[in-house]
């Protein structure tokens, strides 16, 4: 309702003016996939053609440290914060409309740090429609969200000796354990690593010592570089260790 | 409302009628047409540019998919089972027919050994993208039920022959493997909290752990921890580890040195895992005896064998040598695990590694060495007996 408040005076909708101004495709006939694989910004580019074509490390490297940061397909982002609301704030007491009068751009880092993982979950809702114009794995983006969630209550359950890691869960193949596959999160603070058997859906073994935290924490020396050719780890035990 | 369920029921029978005609429409590929793929995909697809491809047709066939024809044939009825196409739900071709196991194995291997896009390997056998993604997953799938038994931990008498093997030919007695790890690297969405995954090289990658024995067999496989995890914290992790910490494995009988010393059961390993009881690494290079630098030539040359089996699993399976575009994490370890059994299954079946194949380079190249300064005083002193032996 809030939205059909603009007289069509000149013809076009509010829509295809404001897709015209930013030089977007018009119409019924929208050809936005083209627009989008012709518009540059720095994830779209090898998304056909990576798996055939060997790429070099180096090259990775400076892609992920591109994409890897919150405010990631800054550009893209722009084009559709343009199109959409994608969470501004108003400051005034008035009702937000559910289109921004003018578009801002949407900054997650401008939230606080504590706030991470829900702003992950938030951009993750937010990205779908972008997302799915370059992989069609709906089911998988669920299954994301999902997991997001998943990790946000486990946090919670895991009390203040966990506070500050992140938490992955992985599906680990050993074939030294009976059934091979174990489904397991991985939590990490810098170069500390804790793996925990995720419960209900593991296979247990060795059950006298898998119990709970195996521990494998890795003090400070771990991923210092000592010398110029080897990067060194400590092995060495300490008290959260069940080994 | 009787008479209308009545209807309805006859409508859902009408139906099923219907369908059944249909299916018995959809034309099977007739068992005398199962070596037609090979034909038609060799004539296809042999002078393909960037290929160079073996004008023998055996020859043609391992170039393409790794694996001789018989050992093919092999593989085939490992999953004929699981993959048989049967209406309804049978995968069919471009032309309406349903698609033979053979096919099926073949556009899956062709998937996993030249890591081709999944359009591409669909192009080369006349299949859609969907069809290929479609086939090679239930293949790893069935694979990873009905080929285990190419990847155990060798019984008794097959680590005698083992630990025989690399006393002849390395010099180093009760040895029982070599064990080493590599990257396999990925592509991740944006959105996705991707950080955990993040190795020490700034790429996206996840760990292969592989111990194999003396003719490059896995025989133990750890996959599916993030790339960034230290080997020496992916040791920990494994059940491997767990076993042999508690005397659970490794545990046979310990033999005497020539100088009397006892010499348990043991792998060796690089300068990235810890030195210990039953993992032996090398001595550090600095002002060392004699005997510890001919050990170190020794354990060098073991160690190569799990070296260059990575080398030749990701050369022969390019699928992980090349960086996979979004791969599914669940579903990642699963197609490394089944590189793994092909990998075996090449050797089981007395097909030659093809070294052409392995890539030319070290199978982590692009990462630093890493060190890990734990020594434990029992591996100590076993590295020291068989230094002196």
């Amino acid at each position: 309702m809030l939205c059909s408040a603009p007289a069509q005076k000149s013809g076009l909708n509010w829509l295809d003016r404001l897709r015209f101004n930013k030089g977007i495709p018009t119409g019924d006939d929208l050809d936005l996939d083209s627009f989008l694989a012709n518009h540059p910004n720095p994830t779209s580019s090898d998304s056909s053609h990576s798996i055939s074509e060997p790429t070099r490390p180096s090259k990775i490297r400076t892609l992920s440290s591109e994409i890897s940061a919150a405010d990631a397909r800054p550009r893209l982002s722009s084009v559709l914060a343009d199109l959409l609301n994608m969470g501004g704030r108003l400051s005034s007491g008035k009702k937000c409309p559910r289109k921004q009068t003018n578009p801002k751009f949407f900054v997650a880092s401008s939230l606080s740090n504590s706030n991470a993982g829900i702003v992950d979950c938030a951009q993750k809702d937010d990205n779908v429609p972008a997302t799915n114009s370059f992989s069609n794995d709906t089911a998988k983006l669920q299954e994301e969200r999902v997991d997001c969630c998943d990790v946000e209550e486990e946090k919670e359950n895991d009390g203040n000796e966990l506070r500050g890691f992140s938490k992955s869960e992985v599906t680990v193949i050993d074939t030294s354990c009976p059934g091979w596959k174990v489904e397991k999160f991985v939590l990490r603070k810098n170069n500390v690593w804790k793996v925990r058997e995720r419960k209900g859906k593991s296979k247990s073994f060795t059950k006298k010592k898998n119990k709970g935290t195996l521990g494998f924490v890795n003090h400070n020396s771990a991923g210092v570089k000592k010398e110029p050719k080897f990067v060194e780890y400590q092995f060495g035990s300490n008290k959260e260790e069940s080994l | 409302m009787a008479p209308h369920k009545k209807s309805k029921k006859n409508k859902r029978g009408m139906k099923k009628l219907k369908k059944c005609r249909q299916l018995s429409v959809v034309p099977i590929e007739p068992k005398t047409s199962d070596t037609d793929w090979w034909d038609s995909f060799r004539h296809k697809n042999s002078s393909t540019p960037g290929y160079s491809v073996p004008s023998d047709e055996a020859e043609g066939f391992k170039y393409f998919f790794r694996v001789s024809k018989k050992t093919f044939e092999y593989i085939c009825s490992l999953v004929r089972e699981d993959l048989i196409s049967r209406p309804p739900s049978g995968l069919i071709n471009i032309e309406g027919r349903l698609l033979s196991v053979e096919k099926q194995v073949a556009i899956a291997l062709r998937r996993l050994a030249s890591g081709e896009s999944q359009v591409s390997v669909g192009a080369s056998f006349g299949v859609g993208q969907s069809t290929v993604s479609q086939v090679t997953w239930r293949f790893i799938e069935a694979m990873e039920e009905r080929a285990r038994h190419h990847l155990k931990w060798p019984d008794f008498n097959r680590i005698e022959d083992i630990k025989s093997k690399f006393d002849s030919s390395y010099g180093l007695p009760n040895c029982c493997g070599a064990i080493d790890a590599t990257h396999i690297m990925m592509t991740l969405p944006a959105v996705e909290t991707s950080d955990d995954w993040c190795d020490q090289e700034n790429n996206y990658s996840m760990l292969l752990q592989g111990i194999v024995d003396h003719e490059m067999r896995f025989i133990d496989v750890l996959t599916g921890l993030p790339g960034g995890m230290p080997f020496s914290r992916l040791l920990k992790c494994s059940g491997f580890f767990r076993l042999c910490d508690s005397g659970d494995r490794l545990n046979g009988k310990a033999i005497a040195s020539t100088g009397g010393d006892m010499i348990r059961e043991y792998v060796v390993g690089g300068f990235g895992y810890p030195l210990l009881p039953w993992l032996i690494t090398p001595y550090e290079t600095d002002s060392i005896l004699n005997s510890q630098s001919s050990f170190n030539d020794k354990h060098r040359a073991a160690r190569l064998l799990a070296v260059r089996a990575l080398s030749q699993l990701k050369g022969s399976w390019r699928i992980l040598s090349k960086v996979m575009w979004r791969p599914d994490k669940r579903k990642l370890p699963s197609i490394i695990l089944i590189c793994c059994l092909l990998h075996n299954i090449i050797i089981d079946s007395g097909d030659t590694l093809d070294p052409d194949v392995a890539l030319s380079g070290h199978h982590d190249s692009g990462y630093v060495d890493q060190y890990c300064k734990h020594v434990d005083p029992l591996g100590r002193t076993l590295r020291d007996n068989l230094a002196k032996a």
